[in-house]
């Protein structure tokens, strides 16, 4: 038997290309379908498992889909902005507490998420290097946004410009990096996170600048009088909060007006879920209520329908490929029939010339096995990626 | 060998007991630990809680707890006690800047918000023709009118309840005793306010609660007591006291000596109400307002 498998190994290392190329198709039709399963099974098992953590969101009626979309992955969907005194109003109901979120902005590329201290407890989050939020312009961020962008505390992040939502003025913020997560294996990984009123200031509704009633810059006052001093445009906004410039900062307007994105709500228990769920029904609260878990799910039956679509290609796919690699076989045989008529005349007999041609099929199934398994592993660093083109997209 | 192991065993043990010691330092206090603001939450919190919780005030003495600006480490106090209390009525201007868990959080002063006061004194400002005006904010001192501080801790008895629902009967014993206590002042200033008919001039505005509780007539000025006004002030001041004749002029602290004379030259006698907004050198807050209103019913 050592001598068929030298001989069929050497048969097949002579003919490379087409051995390489028979490994590589085969490997490909058996790893298709276990790929894609793979994919979708453990896409479904995050996303699930993101939505089953998040009891309830509130946000602007709407679309349901975008607003969980938003809430629990961070993509920054056009949905309407609700107003900050909704998570107040939720907390006033004694039935649980909230959470407010506004994801708006994003710093090179990852998105901010402006939330309050209870997300971090909510979520599990702790700290593997710096400390936690304390003051306003500060930042907590994901384990990979810090790998990615090589940040450790001391550093500074700036905001972008850009935004999904119809605020009036964005104005960019440097803010500085405070504390590293731990990895979570969740969308926090890829977040920067900061206080509520550091988005707002973002936001232009909270800004830091010297202070107009008592400057002798006369080019930047448009107007005073006994009570009031109208600043103009020309008056520098500070795009920094730091020790000098921190107790500058200031809000105008109502908070309560104050845009958010969507309210996290933790029901104390499953029947102030149902009995919050059961007065938005109702419509004694504006805005919608939803169940992420449902949500979720529905959005990953389209996924479903898909792939069993998928595997009704493969299989025939994969029946085609037998067919095709038997026929090459029955073939490749017939073009050796010199080469096995040479085997017989130096004595080899039937059964070893089978033999040695079983040992050749062997050694490519066996490869492009290996070929398949090492795709599936690989397969496991794009689920993310999956996540995020194919299903919230 | 047998040495060594002997010697490995105690090095062992001596870690194990530097450990234990690390460990029996961290847990010395399982109690809940309860922030607050000012002085006065802090007062009504240790009488109601009766050191059934650790109350954290890291607010040095000599700093008035509206306009500290706390360190870090400071906030981070705040950010791992279990409730905190907060004045309300914008008290405190550093909670804005800093990131505090929400839910821990109760505003003392919450049943009587629609009663706050707004500030009348000061200049706000706008950006641009039609931007919306800064909030000028409200008066803060709350617990000046009597009634209110009840109010107040009343509002810290129900969260200590809420935080520490076996320790009920405590608690509302505790309070209790501390609303009899608030009652009494709040009854023994009403008498004397009722002697009171002519308007009164204060050092700071910091009054307002007290005047709109008792019916009092106060009129602000901005003089610090360590400070001698200038002669522009004086004559502002002259004006003032010409277009409100009074013999009554309340501090929130002994005026100097040159001051106190000045003052005396035009009849005018120095009262010394602390609002007691930080811990007093002697004695606590019953005794201050104790000493506060005595010292107003002397007049």
């Amino acid at each position: 038997m050592k001598q068929s498998f030298y001989l069929a190994y050497k048969y097949l290392t002579f003919n490379k290309f087409r051995t390489l190329v028979l490994i590589a198709s085969i490997g490909i039709i058996i790893f298709l379908p276990n790929g894609l399963q793979k994919l979708i099974t453990e896409s479904e098992q995050q996303m699930m498992s993101r939505a089953n953590s998040t009891p309830l969101i509130v946000g602007a009626k709407g679309s349901s889909t975008d607003l969980v979309i938003n809430s629990l992955y961070f993509q920054q969907e056009k949905i309407e902005n609700i107003k900050s005194n909704v998570a107040d109003k939720l907390d006033d109901t004694g039935l649980g507490y909230s959470i407010p979120i506004l994801s708006a902005f994003n710093a090179r590329g990852f998105p901010i998420v402006g939330t309050t201290l209870e997300y971090f407890t909510f979520r599990k989050l702790n700290l593997q290097n710096g400390r936690n939020i304390t003051y306003i312009g500060e930042c907590v961020v994901g384990y990979k946004v810090a790998q990615d962008l090589n940040l450790s505390p001391g550093d500074s992040l700036i905001s972008s410009p850009e935004n999904y939502f119809d605020f009036a003025g964005v104005y960019p913020l440097k803010m500085n990096v405070v504390g590293i997560l731990n990895p979570s294996d969740t969308p926090d990984d890829k977040a920067i996170f900061t206080d509520l009123k550091t988005n707002w200031i973002i936001v232009g509704l909270g800004h830091g600048h010297q202070d107009v009633t008592k400057t002798t810059d006369q080019s930047i006052i448009l107007n005073k009088d006994s009570s009031n001093v109208t600043a103009n445009a020309k008056l520098f906004i500070y795009n920094e909060i730091n020790q000098k410039t921190l107790e500058s900062f200031h809000f105008h307007g109502d908070i309560r007006n104050y845009p958010l994105t969507s309210v996290i709500f933790v029901p104390k228990d499953q029947k102030s879920n149902t009995i919050l769920r059961g007065r938005f029904e109702a419509a004694e609260l504006p805005n919608q209520i939803v169940v992420p878990v449902k949500v979720v799910g529905n959005l990953l039956q389209s996924i479903f329908r898909i792939k069993e679509i998928f595997n009704t290609v493969f299989v025939l796919v994969g029946f085609a490929t037998i067919l095709i690699l038997g026929l090459i076989v029955t073939l490749s045989i017939r073009l050796r029939k010199d080469e096995i008529f040479t085997m017989f005349t130096i004595g080899s007999s039937r059964a070893k010339v089978t033999e040695i041609i079983s040992f050749e099929l062997l050694i490519i199934i066996i490869c492009s096995a290996a070929v398949a398994l090492v795709l599936y592993y690989l397969t496991g660093f794009f689920i993310e990626e999956f996540i995020n083109y194919y299903i919230i997209g | 060998m047998k040495n060594i192991i002997l010697l490995i065993l105690a090095v062992f043990i001596l870690l194990s007991c530097g450990e234990k010691k690390d460990h029996q330092e961290t847990n010395t206090s399982l109690k809940p630990r309860v922030a607050v603001v000012n002085y006065p939450l802090n007062y009504f919190t240790i009488r109601i809680a009766d050191n059934i919780v650790d109350v954290v005030y890291p607010v040095p003495g000599d700093i008035d707890p509206a306009y500290w600006e706390p360190e870090p480490q400071q906030v981070e106090l705040y950010q791992n006690a279990d409730l905190i209390i907060l004045n309300g009525a914008d008290y405190a201007k550093w909670i804005e800047k800093v990131s505090l868990p929400k839910r821990k959080i109760i505003n003392s002063s919450l049943a009587i918000k629609d009663n706050y006061i707004k500030l009348q004194e000061g200049i706000t400002h706008s950006h641009g023709p039609k931007g919306k005006h800064e909030h000028k904010g409200f008066a803060f001192t709350t617990w000046l009118n009597f009634k209110y501080a009840i109010i107040q801790a009343e509002a810290v008895k129900d969260a200590l309840i809420k935080l520490l629902p076996d320790s009920k009967d405590n608690f509302e014993k505790n309070f209790s005793s501390l609303k009899n206590d608030l009652e009494n002042l709040d009854k023994r200033m009403s008498e004397i306010s009722l002697n009171i008919s002519e308007p009164i001039i204060a050092s700071h505005h910091v009054y307002q609660y007290f005047a709109e509780g008792y019916d009092i007539n106060i009129i602000s000025v901005l003089w610090e007591p360590t400070d001698m006004p200038d002669e522009i002030e004086w004559e502002k001041f002259d004006k003032l006291l010409k277009a409100n004749p009074t013999s009554i002029m309340i501090w929130e602290d002994e005026p100097v000596p040159k001051l106190e004379q000045e003052l005396l030259k035009r009849e005018i006698q120095v009262v010394v109400f602390n609002p007691g907004s930080n811990t007093p050198a002697n004695g606590d807050f019953l005794d201050l307002m104790k000493t506060n209103i005595f010292n107003l019913g002397e007049i």
